[in-house]
């Protein structure tokens, strides 16, 4: 087997747990609570043969326009971008720690040892790891969003037809879930090249602290920022203290958020699941576009390459 | 007979003024040979085996199956095994995992090798490393390596913290399983009495330096150990011995190539046990140090 896969299935195999399980859990937690909802809809909310204004439920949809069934469908999509967000946020947290433990937990257990003791270099090893947290982390969080997204419009459905509607009208073809499901998986690979910096620099935090690689992390950028903005350094530019704040300390802490990169330019949370406004794809477009135009995202890049050879470096020379 | 290892005056201080952990150590060694690196905590050993297998940095020249392992030490592991102790392989993994692991980046593993040597254990391929006593990590990291075709094989008290069962077993497993005229091994361990009879070449260093390198055919004909009565202990003196320690009344005195006729006179003298040759060489004083051969 190609030896770079055998680096991803190891890393996968050590940190299953977050990998996998968290967002299982997550979706299944987003799954009981739609469950608990639709229980209470049935005992209090409207029940099959209900009649509306002299029209029975089951012909609402049949009477509603084009555009009252695309905010039925954008309320549709916007449920599951809202189980793709708190996955994501549950994701957030398993690619910080695990990147913070990735070149640290090694040298703490001596294991590094043994992983030192077969011709795989120092270079591929940190590329594994960075792999592992931008692509493969992501990608399993992205199936696992979709499976539960189903789980979610199959749930729909079956309340649907419990109101007596035609699920396929109801909510299969309103909602958009392709849509969706493509959109979410694209922005995989725009957020891994907007947050290399980050990856770097965790990946580098791991690879030298002695302890507490979350605290040299989190508090040195945080510590320079103050320092930078009491010193009144950062006066010296125009909007200096915002542009280390929004530029270094952000970029190097949360941006494998996905859509992070459209924070400050207005354009809101990268997919805008406004249902009535735009489309998931002009979106989408929109979010992509952003980025690559945004010369940050190309100087970061930069940056977490140094950040990444550096990381492999100390790893290298971790003997001495 | 290539040569695999030649080590020239290697220094390594850690720190601006601290400890010269090599202090100029020199040495060879050669293909089918089992190489004892003995010396007391701090003499440099880890150290060396360190920069042999590309761990650290060290000044002077060092050549390792005609490679520099300072660079491409990925290039290296391709042709070197090493086992640096039993703690080392990571707890969380699984047997079958590991193997897998393994399997997936070394061109030379043999994973129906390394099953057949783990058939012979308790070790089963669903276990994780924590559920694992000491000594089955130890049978299971020496699988690894026995099914890994490589030329040299490097061992950092390989044994440490077994029972004595495991220990034999592990330097019998490897006597009869892997080593052959194709291998060397280069191994340093405490317990100098249970591979003594392994080793086929010694090196004692000592403050950094190499104090003996010798095959361990010659030691016989260079060191001896005559035990004497107190009445011959003065002409045994007069001899220059390297050491003398009491046995029951008696003198036990070593020396280092004195003329075998002359310690005739003085009594019966065998070969030397390398423990008793390593207290005798590491309490020398540190000026007749130095100078082997």
């Amino acid at each position: 087997m190609n030896a770079f896969v055998t680096l991803l299935r190891r890393e996968y195999q050590e940190n299953r747990a977050g990998f996998l399980w968290t967002p299982i859990v997550v979706g299944a937690v987003f799954t009981l609570l739609t469950l608990v909802g639709i229980a209470a809809a049935m005992v209090k909310g409207p029940k099959a043969g209900l009649v509306i204004d002299g029209v029975p439920v089951s012909e609402l949809i049949g009477r509603l326009g084009p555009e009252e069934l695309a905010k039925l469908g954008g309320g549709l999509d916007v449920a599951l971008g809202g189980l793709w967000v708190l996955v994501q946020a549950a994701l957030y947290f398993v690619v910080l720690f695990y990147l913070l433990g990735a070149l640290f937990d090694e040298r703490r257990d001596r294991s590094v040892l043994f992983w030192k003791s077969l011709p795989v270099s120092d270079a591929k090893t940190v590329l594994s790891k960075a792999a592992s947290a931008v692509f493969v982390a992501p990608l399993i969080a992205w199936a696992v969003s979709v499976a539960f997204g189903l789980v979610f419009l199959v749930v729909l459905s079956g309340y649907a037809l419990w109101l007596g509607l035609n699920p396929v009208t109801a909510i299969w073809g309103p909602a958009s879930p392709l849509s969706v499901l493509a959109a979410t998986f694209a922005m995989v690979p725009l957020t891994a090249l907007w947050s290399l910096p980050m990856v770097g620099w965790m990946l580098l935090c791991s690879a030298f602290a002695g302890q507490r690689p979350l605290l040299w992390a989190i508090g040195l950028p945080a510590l320079t920022g103050l320092m930078l903005t009491w010193l009144g350094v950062l006066r010296v530019f125009r909007d200096g203290a915002e542009f280390y704040w929004q530029h270094v300390f952000l970029r190097l802490t949360t941006s494998i958020l996905p859509g992070s990169w459209s924070w400050f330019d207005g354009a809101g949370f990268g997919i805008g699941f406004d249902p009535a406004s735009t489309s998931i794809a002009a979106s989408l477009v929109s979010a992509a576009q952003s980025l690559v135009t945004n010369p940050a995202t190309w100087i970061g890049a930069l940056v977490g390459a140094v950040l990444l050879a550096a990381s492999a470096e100390v790893r290298r020379r971790l003997g001495d | 007979m290539s040569v695999v290892i030649t080590a020239e005056n290697l220094r390594k201080q850690y720190g601006r003024k601290g400890t010269l952990a090599l202090d100029g150590a020199s040495f060879r060694v050669e293909a089918g040979r089992i190489v004892g690196l003995i010396g007391p905590n701090g003499a440099g050993k880890t150290t060396a085996l360190k920069a042999i297998l590309g761990l650290t940095d060290v000044d002077g020249r060092l050549d390792v199956l005609g490679m520099d392992p300072r660079r491409r030490r990925e290039r290296l592991m391709e042709q070197v095994s090493f086992i640096a102790d039993v703690a080392v392989l990571p707890r969380w993994i699984r047997v079958r995992e590991a193997l897998d692991y393994v399997e997936g980046v070394h061109p030379r593993f043999s994973r129906a090798t390394c099953e057949r040597f783990l058939a012979r254990t308790e070790v089963k391929p669903a276990l994780r490393v924590r559920e694992l006593s000491k000594g089955m990590i130890a049978q299971l990291h020496l699988a690894l390596v026995m099914a890994i075709d490589a030329r040299l094989l490097v061992l950092d008290e390989p044994t440490l913290g077994l029972d004595i069962l495991y220990r034999k077993q592990f330097y019998q497993a490897l006597l009869e399983d892997y080593f052959d005229a194709e291998k060397t091994i280069l191994v340093t361990t405490h317990q100098v009495e249970e591979i003594e009879h392994i080793l086929t070449d010694v090196l004692f260093i000592r403050h950094g330096r190499i104090v003996l390198d010798s095959p361990m055919d010659a030691i016989g004909g260079r060191f001896a150990e005559v035990m004497v009565g107190p009445g011959e202990r003065e002409a045994a003196l007069a001899l220059g011995p390297l050491s003398e320690r009491q046995v029951f009344g008696k003198s036990v005195f070593l020396f280092d190539g004195a003329d075998p006729a002359r310690l005739a006179a003085l009594g019966e003298h065998r070969q030397p046990a390398l423990a008793d040759l390593f207290v005798a060489m590491m309490q020398r004083p540190e000026t007749a140090a130095g100078a082997p051969r």
